[in-house]
């Protein structure tokens, strides 16, 4: 476990050098134990694949400080794991993504089959970034992994349903993006006004179906 | 995008550090005061006329209703800011009163302000006074070089392109918005990062993309970035950055976490002490 400052109100703490299921789920569990845990000064937590960010505020505490009290109750990796049970969530997707024949083409797919192999499983929820509600879903079949389009978009319309790299997710507004779009979605993934804004958490389970 | 003038316009109007203002990058505008306010704002020169009379920056004023308030093009900063006792009583999105254009929610309506709005302001402070003038003590202060920390991966650079990086004059290019402020500079040569897993990253992080060219994150960023996070700005010096007209050059310098924390806590005593003084002004003005 390796600690460093990000910023004067952020540290990183960095448990994998490389992303793996393992690394997730320690990512995850010492997420949510951070959570529960309420060190007065904290503010946010924030998972990744291999590590996560802690926000804080350096009135109540200083880096030094929290770097002990984490390194002190949290670098047993195993008092750091619990399992967490995921929610799964099904979202409806209608596959005429403008890339769908590109990436068919690019596979050697036929395009029903892409839609197949992307529907006929349940992804992990790694994390949240990039946009509000914005989810990376894994992991891919492999037949679907490509690098990413060489231009990327301006602009993607929100609920366009995407892959790139090993990872799939659903635009939840629009933004631009080098990913390729295979679906579309009604399903809102961000909504301000709700009480849980995001609707997929780090740890869910998501499936999609196909209309 | 400079939260330190902010909290000084609204701490003069005894308003709290975090009320909604108004923030403008381009101009001019016109404004007309609904009914009587105070205002104040920031810059290094008059940005504001009531009525044609220009108003002094980092003072309160207040301006009869009916009167117009023209406001210039921020110059040479690139953002300045016009904060009303009581502030802009826009709705509350997620904690935040300020504006997310990507997600087009917060502030008024979650959009950049049009002709004909109408934006309703706050009940005032029970303690204020005016005219309040901060004192330039209190005043941001420009020259300085931007401090910054080394990154959770600065570890991606040698000595040498540290040195580059922290040593150089840079510039912070036109291809820069509320996301991220390009830095144009010395080349760098490119980080070969292929396999990085993205990482969580803040307003002031800067991002070493393989193109070589230095990006600062800022207020509307992401919280997850694919590229190596080599340093980042304190949080006290990157409004300051933001700020910073295009052209002109900015230099760097490095700090350790225990000075950046000091200047974190520095500036906190330094609001509180605007917030005692304008307290105190309030009290001798009503004796």
């Amino acid at each position: 476990m390796i600690l460093a400052p990000l910023g004067d109100s952020a540290l990183t703490i960095t448990v994998a050098d490389r992303i793996s299921p393992e690394a997730i789920r320690r990512v995850h569990s010492l997420t949510a134990s951070l959570r529960s845990a309420a060190i007065p000064g904290i503010q946010d937590v924030v998972p990744a694949y291999t590590g996560l960010a802690v926000f804080y505020d350096p009135l109540h505490l200083d880096y030094s400080d929290l770097a002990g009290v984490i390194r002190g109750q949290w670098s047993d990796t195993n008092s750091a794991i619990q399992d967490i049970p995921p929610r799964s969530w099904t979202i409806p997707v209608t596959y005429d993504g403008p890339d769908l024949p590109a990436v068919a083409k690019a596979t050697g797919l036929s395009m029903e089959e892409v839609v197949a192999r992307h529907s006929d499983r349940w992804y992990d929820v790694y994390f949240l970034g990039f946009v509000p509600g914005f989810a990376y879903l894994g992991p891919l079949d492999p037949a679907l992994v490509l690098p990413r389009r060489d231009t990327p978009r301006p602009r993607v319309p929100a609920g366009s349903v995407a892959i790139g790299g090993a990872q799939t997710a659903v635009y939840p507004l629009v933004t631009p993006g080098g990913w390729h779009l295979i679906g579309r979605t009604d399903t809102r993934l961000f909504d301000p006004a709700s009480e849980e804004p995001a609707r997929l958490a780090a740890g869910d389970r998501v499936r999609f179906l196909p209309t | 995008m400079d939260p330190d003038a902010l909290a000084l316009v609204n701490l003069a109007l005894g308003n709290r550090a975090e009320a909604a203002a108004l923030e403008w990058a381009l101009g001019p505008g016109t404004l007309r005061a609904g009914s009587p306010l105070t205002i104040c704002c920031s810059g290094s020169h008059p940005l504001t006329t009531i009525d044609h009379n220009p108003l002094p920056p980092w003072t309160t004023r207040s301006v009869p209703a009916g009167a117009t308030l023209t406001l210039a093009p921020p110059a040479p900063e690139r953002f300045a800011y016009l904060a009303v006792r009581g502030g802009l009583d826009v709705p509350p999105v997620l904690g935040s009163r300020s504006t997310y254009l990507p997600g087009a929610f917060g502030g008024h309506q979650g959009r950049l302000l049009r002709r004909g709005d109408e934006i309703p302001t706050g009940a005032p402070p029970k303690h204020h006074a005016d005219p309040f003038t901060i004192p330039p003590i209190l005043r941001p202060r420009g020259d300085e070089p931007i401090q910054l920390l080394r990154g959770p991966d600065a570890s991606c650079l040698s000595n040498e392109q540290w040195s580059t990086l922290v040593d150089s004059e840079w510039k912070v290019g036109p291809a820069s918005d509320r996301t991220g402020l390009r830095l144009v500079g010395p080349s760098l040569p490119p980080i070969l990062a292929d396999d990085f897993p993205s990482a969580p990253v803040c307003p002031g992080t800067v991002q070493m993309p393989p193109g070589g060219s230095p990006v600062v994150l800022m207020p509307d960023g992401p919280t997850i970035g694919g590229y190596p996070r080599v340093a980042v700005v304190i949080s006290t010096d990157l409004g300051r950055l933001a700020l910073t007209p295009p052209g002109r050059p900015v230099r760097f310098a490095e700090v350790d976490i225990e000075e950046a924390q000091r200047r974190y806590r520095r500036r906190r005593v330094d609001w509180h002490t605007l917030e005692h003084l304008v307290g105190l002004h309030a009290e001798g003005g009503s004796a």
